[in-house]
Parts: structure tokens; sequence; C-alpha cells
């Protein structure tokens, strides 16, 4: 279905730097963080504003204050009030899914060119009060005569100023009841993924990404820091240039105290950024005579069990596949987002099992082996953060320079999606 | 004339009159308005079915802008001011003895006459439109509110921010006007009128109370005001206030307190009402008040001046709303931050992280400061800050509309980082240089299209300066100055163009000035400290040798050294600021230079003595006092001769451009209306005949230009001239 369209073509993209959750960037909104993003792929693109027929932001913890959030960046950054925006959410898969369904609006004859993207500040996710409490607030303001005020105020209990925390409540799947990081605890031992490995595979992360930055500035515009701007972030703050073996296996497991693998170490830290790109269709870009940074030419999204949503990339990779008839071998990179290790392994292990394939797929073979030097080359999510709205489009972006850098052709941008998605994009370079 | 007032009615018994001048796009009160109003008011009196009356204007934006301006320019004696300001005062008597209620309906700008008409209505409404502003702004233009202003403002505000508003001359807007008393109510504009009926309403049914209640001094301050012997510490401190801004130079505001006192102590009213009449009188004929009408005028005309050669129309120009400023550091920052405050895109682009961070920190400083004086939110200040994309390369240059370059005055460098930009930017890109001292036409000379390229002169501090210097090059388009000029105006500033040529306007005029003050200090002439004094009395901001410290010794030597290769000998840098360069002292910035500049005021540099008696010993000069008007005008002549020669030049377009510049960029005092308005004042063969005595005493670099003796032998003034010209090209 998707292979005979024309394909979407990617003018230009730019994110910010990333910077774990209460480090450099906590000072900034989503939407201000969006704002810096959007405003500088657009000026990158040199397309001027009033050509912008649409705004589709990506942003899962959407912020109280910033409601529509796209909305909000399109009018920080200067669009003409007549350009509507919408904001999108798939969960971890949202800043892919902004560039889809601008994609399916291009095809649709809705819009010419749309500016999408992710924004995220999970600093800035907040703290709820409790049910309790909440209903206190609620009968207080309903009180009429001060006996009625006091006669609320003796229900208080010290415990309801206990917070929820909402970065917690977001990463815990409503259906399953699981927390992100038990998901993952689940594929260590269904697939048999030790300790060891995992840790391994995050420090190669981290090695990746330390050597990577100077190619990466490429794909960042740097953000000067409130309150004060002193400072102006140029690079990735997550990768750690000292890390090793022996301070990652130093970790206690995070999520299962006694018997658990998966620790702050081997896990993506929860991060902020924002990262935005310019879309039109194949023959638009063409007509205005624009070189673009490359296509989007397939795409799908999955369902799976929740509580395996790590392997949401094999099922979404599967799926789009089997429209394309194209195969996993030829993809010359793949980026693979890093919710975990144990994840990404994982799905290592299911893309090459025959029996895997055979039971959940229905297939005859294995969807073939998923060929570890292509993955991630620059790095992935354990190192660089994952700002869940903002990754999306990250991984688009940074698959599409690389390829461009290598003058390869073919990649797989794939990430797996909290509640049991999955969600793969075919990209070519020409 | 075509009449200005329409009278309509709302329900029978009130009236509703709306003034709309015909063929203006603004109500001011000029002598004809004032006979209609004076009669229409006759007429109404006798409208009996009439319970109230309510004034408003039908010109969006504006209730009554003042009165005009013209008129009084044109009187000349005190006795024909005392009559105008009386014939005011009568008709808007008329209007306080209306015998039913008054309301003014205000609904944007209500200054001079029409708040003193407003306020003569027994009521106020006003607006919460951006517009709206209501103020007393006479003693801006050197004379005093002369239709009641002074008597009624106190009785409705209270004296103290009667007298804060009157002498400042400062406005306020909607809810300004409401929270402080001087309006009644306040509506959306749509419910204006609505509001002004209700208020009527209130007042038939429950009477005034509710209103005047609100009025006059609240708080403790109310019986200081109350108490005879005590008021008078109320004028004593304006007074006080007054004289501490205006250095005693402008009479206006310290007479707008007397006739404030008048009205506070008068036992019959009418007396403080001739008072008023009086003062304005012997006000409007004074020189200073002429001097402040001309840079009104001058002001006005800035506000709609493409640049081109006058009289030249040009299409409206495109706005520039992304623009680039390359080299960060303190200007590159300054300008980042003017243009984020007016909501410019902005792309700061240096080679040097840490200069992007020295530009960024001072452009928040700026903005820090405001939000501590809670002239902008913290949400605002957020938001133009994320206006400023800090950037090491040239990535999104193509998107841009225009570039600001601010990197190093060294013209290969600059011509380097031009070329580069020109590669960057889209082909209608304009591109500008912050030069303070390069030539604009050599620079272009770098680039591929030299039209698209100009002179963009800040003057430091950005934040403060309100002039920029346009200067437009051989190759300069007619567009690009258009653009650059509106540009200019966007980001608030004054725009003056400026043909390119060395030093263009202010720093041309500025060197023989900093630089005479330093050859007289090597003669061993005067005191540092008496040069500066002699020329503060005059009236400017600062000496010539506070200048040259403020600027730093460095920059200023090398601007002076720069004019010598390009202009000649009379600009030949004195061999003291050589020395005091050479030993160190770089102004200001270091510390000390002339002066020292540790704590808050400057003291003489205690060194300087010795350096002088060096300098002096080296080139052989015995040391001889210098009558002090001869030092005067040997630092303030040069300035006027190097004038005549611009205009000569075509530097400049006309005499206005100067003074207009030297106001703004140099703070030239207003009261004198500028540099060459001051050397009318004197009279030009008299400067003529003064530059010939200096040229024979001190030397050739005074003789007076062809041009001022051309203006000598034909006995003009330079104004004279302008208008000749100006009226020749009309025709």
């Amino acid at each position: 279905m998707n292979q005979i369209s024309e394909r979407l073509a990617v003018i230009e993209g730019v994110r910010t730097p990333f910077a774990k959750a209460g480090g450099e960037l906590k000072d900034l909104a989503a939407q201000d963080l969006g704002q810096v993003a959007f405003s500088e792929a657009l000026s990158r693109s040199g397309i001027a504003a009033k050509e912008i027929d649409e705004v589709i932001v990506g942003c899962v913890g959407q912020p109280a204050e910033a409601m529509n959030i796209a909305r909000v960046i399109a009018l920080y950054c200067g669009l003409d009030q007549q350009v509507p925006a919408v904001t999108v959410h798939r969960n971890c898969a949202s800043g892919m899914e902004s560039i889809t369904s601008g994609w399916e609006k291009i095809r649709a004859g809705q819009a010419r060119i749309v500016l999408a993207g992710g924004a995220e500040s999970m600093s800035n996710l907040p703290l709820l009060y409790g049910r309790e409490m909440t209903a206190l607030f609620a009968d207080l303001s309903r009180s009429k005569s001060l006996l009625q005020t006091l006669k609320v105020l003796s229900r208080f209990r010290l415990r309801f100023l206990k917070p929820i925390i909402g970065v917690q409540l977001g990463l815990t799947d409503p259906v399953s009841g699981m927390i992100m990081g038990d998901t993952a605890e689940v594929l260590a031992r269904e697939f048999h993924i030790s300790r060891q490995d995992q840790d391994a595979y995050a420090l190669e992360s981290h090695q990746k990404a330390c050597a990577a930055a100077p190619r990466l500035k490429e794909e960042i515009v740097p953000v000067p820091l409130p309150p004060k701007y002193t400072q102006v972030l140029t690079k990735d703050m997550g990768p750690r240039d000292n890390q090793s073996m022996e301070a990652l296996q130093k970790l206690k497991p995070f999520f299962d105290r006694h018997n658990g693998t998966v620790t702050v170490g081997n896990a993506c830290p929860i991060t902020d950024g924002a990262a935005a790109v310019v879309l039109m269709s194949e023959s638009q870009a063409r007509d205005m005579g624009l070189a673009p940074l490359g296509y989007v030419r397939a795409y799908a999204y999955a369902g799976l069990d929740p509580a395996r949503m790590g392997l949401g990339p094999v099922y979404a990779t599967h799926k789009m596949l089997r429209s394309t008839g194209f195969r996993l071998k030829d993809f010359d990179l793949v980026e693979v987002n890093e919710a975990f290790a144990a994840q990404v392994l994982a799905c290592e292990k299911a893309f090459g099992s025959e029996s895997f394939s055979k039971e959940h797929l229905g297939l005859l073979g294995s969807l073939g082996s998923l060929d570890m030097r292509k993955v991630n080359v620059n790095g992935g999510a354990i190192a660089l953060g994952h700002p869940v709205g903002t990754t999306g489009t990250r991984l688009v972006l940074t698959l599409l320079k690389e390829l461009g850098r290598r003058g390869l052709q073919h990649g797989l941008a794939t990430l797996c999606v909290g509640g049991g998605q999955g969600a793969a994009l075919h990209l070519e370079k020409i | 004339m075509d009449k200005a007032f329409f009278v309509e009615s709302i329900g029978g018994d009130i009236g509703v009159i709306y003034f709309d001048l015909p063929h203006e796009k603004i109500n001011k009160l000029s002598t004809p308005v004032m006979d209609e109003l004076s009669q229409l008011l006759d007429d109404i009196r006798k409208q009996s079915a009439w319970k109230a009356v309510i004034f408003a204007s039908r010109k969006p934006g504006i209730f009554i802008a003042g009165a005009d301006i013209k008129e009084i320019e044109d009187v000349s004696d005190a006795e024909q001011g005392y009559r105008l300001a009386c014939r005011g005062q009568a008709v808007f008597q008329k209007v306080a003895d209306l015998p039913y209620l008054t309301v003014a309906a205000i609904d944007g700008a209500c200054l001079g006459g029409g708040l003193e008409f407003a306020l003569a209505c027994r009521f106020r409404v006003v607006s919460d439109h951006e517009k709206t502003s209501l103020g007393l702004p006479e003693t801006k233009l050197g004379i005093i509110p002369g239709f009641g202003g002074t008597q009624r403002l106190p009785k409705v505000v209270g004296l103290p921010k009667a007298l804060e508003m009157i002498t400042s001359g400062s406005t306020v807007d909607g809810p300004k006007a409401y929270k402080i008393g001087l309006a009644d109510e306040m509506a959306h504009s749509a419910n204006l009128l609505d509001k002004a009926v209700q208020l009527v309403r209130h007042v038939q049914k429950f009477g005034s109370k509710k209103y005047l209640r609100r009025r006059g001094t609240r708080g403790p301050l109310k019986w200081l005001e109350r108490t005879p012997g005590l008021r008078e510490i109320m004028f004593s401190q304006a007074r006080k206030a007054v004289l501490k801004l205006s250095k005693g130079q402008y009479p206006a505001p310290l007479k707008a307190i007397v006739a404030i006192q008048a009205g506070a102590n008068a036992i019959f009213p009418a007396r403080a009402y001739e008072k008023e009449a009086r003062i304005i009188g012997e006000l409007i004929p004074s020189p200073i008040c002429k001097n402040l009408i001309h840079l009104f005028y001058l002001t006005e005309a800035a506000k709609k001046d493409n640049g081109l050669a006058l009289g030249t129309l040009a299409p409206p120009a495109k706005p520039l709303q992304r623009v680039g400023v390359l080299g960060a550091g303190v200007m590159g920052g300054g300008i980042a931050w003017l243009l984020a405050h007016k909501d410019v895109f902005v792309q700061l682009k240096d080679i040097q992280e840490k200069a992007l961070q020295t530009g960024l920190a001072h452009a928040a400083d700026l903005f820090e400061k405001r939000l501590k004086q809670r002239r902008m939110t913290a949400d605002a200040f957020k938001r133009a800050m994320l206006r400023i994309r800090a950037t090491l390369d040239y990535n999104a240059f193509h998107s841009l509309d225009a570039v600001i370059e601010a990197v190093v005055e060294d013209m290969k460098i600059k011509k380097a980082v031009l070329r580069d930009v020109e590669k960057s930017v889209s082909p209608q890109a304009i591109i500008a240089s912050n030069t303070s001292s390069l030539s604009i036409s050599e620079m272009a000379s770098a680039l591929r299209f030299p039209e698209r390229f100009g002179g963009f002169h800040f003057f430091n501090p950005v934040h403060r300066m309100p002039l920029i210097e346009v200067i437009y090059g051989k190759q300069t388009s007619p567009e690009t100055l258009v653009a650059l000029m509106d540009f200019a105006r966007k980001l608030g500033k004054t725009p003056v163009p400026v043909k390119d040529g060395p030093g263009f306007l202010v720093n041309r005029l500025l060197v023989p000035y900093m630089n005479e003050a330093a050859l007289i200090l090597q003669e061993g002439g005067a005191e540092a400290a008496a040069l500066d004094e002699m020329v503060a009395e005059f009236g400017m901001p600062m000496g010539p040798l506070t200048l040259i410290d403020e600027i730093g010794i460095d920059v200023g030597y090398k601007v002076i050294d720069i004019l010598y290769h390009q202009l000649g000998e009379r600009m030949k840098p004195a061999q003291l600021v050589f020395d005091v360069y050479s030993a160190g002292w770089l102004g200001k910035k270091s510390g000390q230079g002339f002066y020292v500049n540790h704590g808050s005021r400057p003291t003489l540099n205690q060194g300087l003595e010795a350096l002088i008696e060096k300098t002096r010993l080296a080139l052989n000069l015995k040391p001889k006092r210098i009558p002090s008007e001869d030092a005067f005008d040997r630092m303030i002549l040069p300035m006027i001769n190097e004038g005549a020669r611009c205009l000569e030049e075509g530097i400049v377009r006309h005499a206005g451009d100067a003074d207009l510049a030297m106001v703004f960029g140099t703070g030239f005092p207003a009261f004198r209306g500028g540099l060459l308005r001051y050397a009318d004042s004197r009279g030009v063969a008299a400067l003529v005949d003064r530059l010939h005595y200096l040229r024979q005493n001190y030397g050739d670099r005074f003789r007076p230009c062809a041009y001022l003796e051309r203006l000598k032998t034909e006995n003009k003034g330079f104004y004279e001239l302008a208008k000749e010209r100006a009226h020749a090209s009309a025709v």
C-alpha cells in the first residue's frame, strides 16, 4: 500500500542538544525547546514562514500551561496566525507520528509543506495531588460557611500531601500495570539476556555517542540557558567519556531489586529535548529546486502485548516489510531506539529467531538477522537520552544525516512504544 | 471652513458632541476650531432638553492631540501669547460652566490642550486601548499648560501627582489614568460611550459622590497638601527634582510649579488663571521654546523620512523580521537585545562560543534590568531571549531578511566576513555594517551585489542611545536605504541618513571637539576640569575629556588618527592623546584616563599634570593661559565648521539632519535646538570672524570653510539657506 505512492521528502531538520531531566535544560519548558528547534529548522530550510501549511508536534507529557503545544510553538516561532497546528500522541513514537501524520496530510492534499517534530521537557512533568487532596480542595471551594470549611479541613491528613510523580505515572502502562522497566525485565528473562550483556551494550552506546559528538553537532542548534544565559548548550550532555564496565556493574537493579538486571546504567535516562523537520512531497521539493536530507519511503505501526512492548520494532518492521517486499538485510543502517539495553538485545534475538517468527508473526522463517554493526552507529538513547515525544524525530534526523555522510541509501528507523506498540520507518537518501 | 464638531443625542436628554477635524488625521485645537467650539458651547447652553453632554472624537486613536503647534511657533511677543492663553481659558471655562453634566469620553491620545479640555469637563471616562494616553507635555516644548491645565489637574489628581506629571511632561495610559483618579471610569473602546451614559445615569440617580471620592490626593499626604505652610514642602521638593534633571537650563518646569503654586494658594482662582496665562505668554516667544519646537518638527519629520533626497517618494520597504547579527560580544549582544526586544528574530553568530556567551549574557542582563523595573514580565523575558538563536555557523542565514555586521573594526576582516555572509544569504537580503569609522563604499567592494549594502551605525550603549546613522555608499540602492531607515524606526531609534565619508557625521564632528580639548590642555591653556565644566554649563551632557574617557582613549585615538589620514592636518591627533594612550590609560574601561574612575564620581587623574608637563617639554611648548572664551570657541566652533563642510560635501542633506544627529547622538543641548541652529543664533558672520581670529592665534585648522564664507557673504544662516532650497525643490 505504501510503496505505490510518492515518497515524503524531509527537507531539513535540526534538534536541540539533549540533557538529562533536571539538568542543563530544566528551566526551559517543552514549548521553549520546541520554539528553538522548530524556528531553527524553518530557518535552515530557507522556506518562508508563510509557506507552512500545518504544524504537527509530538509531545507525551503536554505541559498544563501549553495545551495543544503545537499551536503554542507555532505562534512562538512567529508563524502566521492562520497556520493550523495539531499535537499528536503515540507515546514514545509521537515524534514519528508527527512525521507520518504530516505525510498523510500531504498525500491527502490537505497540506503542501508541514513543519513536524517533537518537544519534551521531562524535567517539567508535574507532581500531582492525590484523589483525596483534590477532593478536599473541591469541597473547600464549595463550602459556604466557616463551620462547613472547618468541617472539610478536619478531614485533612498529612498523607494527602504525598505527591504522585507525573513521570512515574507516565512511564507506567495502566493496562498491564507495569512500569516500563519491568517490561524490560520480562524480555531479559524470556530471551536470556544477562546483566553482563546489557552493561556491555550500554558501554558501547556511550563510546559510540562520544565518538560521534562532532558529527552530531551538525544536527544540533545551540541553546542559551536561562535564567542567566551566561552559558550556551552546544552538545548532548548524556554521553560519558569515562563510562566503564566497573561503574556500570556497581549499579543496583532499579526495578526488580532482588533478581533484576535492568539498572539506570543500561536503561535510557529521562531527558529534555526537541527536534523538528520540514516535510513536503518529493515532487514539491523537485519543483522548488530543493535538495532534501532524504526521503521516507514507507512506514508501519503495529500493536503487541503491552508487557512485552520492547519487541515493538520487530512487529512494526515485519508489518512494514510485508507491505513493501523489502528485506531486513538490505538496510544499510538501522536506528533502533534504546529504551533499554535488554530490549534492544531482545529485538536482535527475535529478529533472528525462526521460532519467534513462526509463533508470533506467522512466518515460515526468521525476518533475518540484524547486523549489529549497522545499528545505532552514533550511539543511542542509553547515552544520548530519550525525551519521549522527541526521539522519533531524532532517529529520522540522525539516520538521514548519517546515510548522507556515508553515501548509503536505505535506512530503518524503529522504536518500541509504551503501552505495546512498535513503529518503523523506511528511509532513503536519494 | 468645514465644521469640526458634530452634534447628536442619545435618548433625548444626553447630547453627544463629536470632534472630527476635516482633512486631518488628528484633532488639534487651532484658533478656528476654538472659535467654532466657543460658538457651539453658546448654542448648546440653550438646549434645555439636555441633562448631560458627552464629548467624544471620531478619529481612531486620537481624542485631541493638543493645541496647534504651528500657532505657538508663530507667536513672537508675550502679549500675543498671553491673549492666546486667555482665549483658550475662556472657551474651556464655558465648558466648565455648562449647566449640566459634562463627560469627556477619551479613546486615544488626549494630550496638552486636549487634556485641559477634558479636565474642564466634570467627568472623564477612558478606554483601555493601547493608544490611549493622557498628559500635559507642554514643558517638553519649553512652555506650560496654558488653558487651565496647571489649575485643574491638581484638583483632580492631587498636588504631588500633578506636579510630577506637569513638570516631567509624562503621559499615562488608560488604566493608569483610572488608577490615579484622572479618569472616573474605564471601558473597552467599543463600550466607551455606553460607559459614559452609565456614568451620567448613575450621577443622576445617586449623585457624584462615588466619583468625587476618588479625586485628589489620597492617604496621609492629603493633610500635608491641605495645610498652607506644609504645602510649600511639596513645591520645594518638586523644584529640587526639576533642577536635578534640568540643571537649571530649562525654565518651563519651574515656571509650571509657580503657576500650580499660585492656584493652590489662591483666594481668587481667577488670579491664578491669569498668572498661568502670563507665564505662558512669557515663555512662548523665548528662544528655548522655539528651539524645542524646531526639534519637535525635526523629530516628527524623521518618523516619516525615507532617507532619500528631500521630496523623493519611495514605495514602502519590506519589513525586516529575521535578522542576523555577526560578532557577539557586548556590541553584538546589545544589538541582539534590541532586535529581540522589538520582536525581531535574531541569528547571533560568532566564531567563538565564548563571545556568544558574552553577547547573550549582556542581552539577558539588559532584559533583567527591565524585569526588575517591572517593565517586563518573566515570561516576556524568556520569549524575547528565545528569539535569539546563538550560532557558530551560517546554516540558517539563507532565510534572513538582513544581516548586521558588528565584527572588529578592521577593513580586511570586515571584507572577508562580508564575502562569507554574501555566500550564505539569499540574493534579496540586505547587508549592513555597524562600523563607526570605516568606509562603506570600500567595504561594498567585497560584495557581488553592493547595492544591497549600507551602514547602520548604532551608538554605544545601544540600549540607551536613540540615534542610528544610516550610511549610504556610492552603490547603496535607494531600496536598501529606505529599508534601513524603516528598520531603525522599528527598533525605536531615530534614523538620520548620512552619505559615506570619513567618520560619517557625528564622529567627524566630535573628533575636533575632543582633540581640541587635548590640544588646549597640552598648551597649558586650561585645567581639564575647567574645560569640561565650561561645556557642561553650555549644556553638553559630558565634556570632551570625559567623553574620550568614556569612549576609550585607544578607540578615540584610533578614530582621530583615521580622520587625520583622510581629512588632513586639521584633524591631526594631539600628542597628549597619544601619550595618555601610551601610558596605558585607556579611560573608563581601564579605570583611568584623563580622570580616575573609582567610586561613584570620576576624579582628576593625579598623574596627568606630570604627563602634560612631559608632553609639553617634548614638544618644546611654553605654557600659556588661554582666555576661557577662546578655549570654549576652540572646542565648539570647529564642530560648526566641520558641519558646514558636511553640508557642502552632501554628507547630510540639510542642517536639520545635522542638528537631529547631534542632539540624539551626542546629547547636544536640545534647548539650543541643535548645533547649526546654535550657530544661527550666534550669527554666521560673527562666527566666521571668530574663526579667522582663532586661525590667526591658534593655527590654520580654524580656517572657515567655503560654505561658511558663502553664508557670510550672502548674509544668511544655515536654516535660511535650507528653507530656500526646500522651497526651490518644491517649486
